[in-house]
């Protein structure tokens, strides 16, 4: 079991919880959706399992030791977003490997052919000394998932990464996500509140509310009875053939 | 003196022997002229690669050096120094060290008193630490002798070389050379301080050990540049701003470049703000005078990047 979570607990203020008693594990190579509305501690529990924020009960294990001391295991992909200083796409990349040098020390040569292969890894070779300010918002976040995997993690912790793209690059950005997770093993936990994307990309689903949460395969979790609990929305599952295809649907029809 | 003497002030320098009717000239040259070039180049070395450092630190390219309260608080101590003694002595250039140190340290704990380490709470901290000492020092100059000392006080504000004796090179050589060392050996993570806190501990490393100790080298550099030429202004802001133009953002090249031009800017600026007119013109007025035009030049030119 790669990534174990064991009755993960976190709040805020004393009265309001934000997680509670969350339970959940991850194996080699599969990719979890974290779902829920907005302001319910999806954010919240990715600070927890980073480390940037104290587990106040339980704990998370990674390879069954504590996440806090496995850090350079995780690979954190931020939301894309704007840079103080425009570095350049190959610079960006390297930061990824800051965890693995001693704190004088600048990147050398193998640092930056790990850096150059990560790049190579998502496609973008052709961007590398271009400088990330003048990237659009699907090339800036492949840079940042390079730059993670420059990292070489064996956790891979994405908060949205598809949220404001265009429908192809979002499906280019979870595409990249699914083949890194089943090719390199990569187990993958990310925020999403795209339905469709957690059913076609995601084994596993933890839906948060509250004091509650679920956690299944996608089919289980998203169903109608669920959805309305948690989201406060009529819903309908269709499994329809397309090409000799299956896919599964997720139809929104009412609000509640 | 022509500089056919000065080469021969440095022939016999150099060969050792001695040249006779040159021993002015050689004081000239060895206890004057050296020692001011010498300081301006540490000087503007120093404030230059500061503020280079201090807005990777802080994520904007406007910060300069004294954001932290460095210059306000150096500067009270001298006026406290001069309103004392009368005289630019060791009491006046300890007072201004010390009290350079001291305002960064109420800054520092007046973000920790906060209990979040975010980049704002040390902003707005040094602007309150900032404003406090500004005040004391009007007050002190308010209740200084208007004949020698309030002159005596403005002037030394103003920033200038002009009293620079060769003991002020020895005594700021080490700490200003010691905290160059330190902010260009710190000079790669601090790339990855200018992402933020958050991202930079998600890439494995831990910001406050990098914060506090880059923090620690600018203000000894700041505290020492202060204490024996005044408050240079502009030159640590507009330095780090034209060296990204030349070398690019990343601090791994920025940082040197903006000691290498930092120290050439000075020294000449020193230079024209002696030659220029028959009365020297202090060198912080000029530094401003050349500094902010040419920075809203810079800046015009950006095309929406820092």
């Amino acid at each position: 079991m790669l990534l174990q979570v064991e009755n993960g607990s976190y709040s805020y203020t004393k009265e309001n919880p934000v997680l509670q008693g969350i339970n959940f594990s991850l194996q080699e190579g599969e990719i979890l959706a974290v779902m829920g509305p907005n302001g319910i501690g999806k954010t919240t529990l990715l600070k927890c399992l980073m480390g940037i924020l104290k587990w106040q009960s339980g704990h998370s294990l990674i390879d069954g030791q504590d996440s806090g001391m496995e850090r350079k295991k995780i690979g954190y992909v931020p939301q894309a977003h704007r840079f103080s200083f425009s570095y350049s796409v190959r610079d960006m990349v390297v930061f990824g490997r800051a965890k693995y040098m001693s704190l004088l020390v600048s990147p050398g040569k193998e640092d930056y052919k790990i850096a150059d292969a990560a790049l190579e890894e998502v496609g973008i070779v052709h961007l590398r000394d271009k400088s990330v300010s003048r990237l659009s918002g699907g090339q800036l976040q492949l840079v940042l998932i390079a730059r993670a995997l420059a990292g070489q993690p064996c956790l891979l912790i994405l908060d949205e990464p598809e949220s404001h793209l265009d429908f192809s690059n979002q499906f280019t950005i979870l595409q990249i996500i699914k083949r890194l997770a089943k090719e390199k093993g990569i187990a993958c936990v990310m925020n999403t509140h795209y339905p469709d994307h957690a059913i076609r990309f995601a084994d596993h689903i933890l839906l948060l509310k509250g004091e509650r949460y679920l956690v299944g395969r996608p089919r289980d979790v998203l169903s109608k009875e669920n959805v309305r609990e948690y989201f406060k929305m009529e819903s309908s599952m269709e499994r329809v053939f397309i090409d000799g295809r299956e896919i599964d649907l997720f139809v929104l029809l009412d609000k509640i | 003196m022509n500089s056919g003497e000065v080469l021969q002030v440095f022939q016999s320098k150099l060969s050792g022997i001695p040249h006779s009717g040159l021993e002015i000239a050689e004081h000239v040259i060895f206890q004057v002229r050296l020692p001011r070039i010498l300081i301006a180049a540490l000087i503007g070395a120093g404030l230059s690669v500061v503020g280079a450092s201090l807005q990777g630190l802080f994520q904007n390219p406007l910060v300069s050096p004294d954001i932290l309260g460095v210059c306000s608080g150096a500067g009270f101590g001298a006026a406290l120094g001069i309103l004392l003694t009368s005289g630019i002595g060791y009491l006046t250039t300890g007072l201004s060290f010390s009290f350079g140190l001291v305002s960064v340290i109420l800054t520092l704990s007046m973000v920790r008193v906060k209990g979040q380490a975010q980049t704002m709470s040390y902003i707005l901290s040094g602007i309150i630490v900032t404003s406090v000492f500004s005040a004391l020092t009007s007050l002190i100059k308010y209740v200084a002798d208007v004949n020698d000392q309030l002159p005596a006080i403005t002037f030394w504000l103003m920033g200038s070389f002009a009293n620079t004796k060769f003991e002020d090179l020895t005594l700021i050589l080490f700490p200003i050379l010691a905290g160059i060392v330190g902010l260009l050996l710190l000079r790669w993570r601090l790339n990855i301080l200018s992402l933020g806190d958050e991202e930079a501990f998600s890439l494995g490393i831990n910001p406050q050990v990098i914060r506090i100790s880059v923090i620690l080298f600018s203000t000894v550099i700041t505290a020492a540049c202060v204490t024996v030429s005044g408050i240079i202004g502009w030159v640590g802001l507009v330095i780090p701003h034209i060296c990204r133009r030349i070398v690019g953002v990343n601090h791994s090249g920025l940082l040197p470049a903006s000691c290498l031009l930092g120290a050439n800017f000075m020294v000449i600026v020193d230079c024209v703000a002696r030659n220029l007119t028959a009365a020297e013109i202090p060198i912080g007025i000029l530094t401003a005078l050349i500094g902010a035009p040419f920075f809203a030049l810079i800046y015009s030119q950006m095309k929406g990047e820092a």
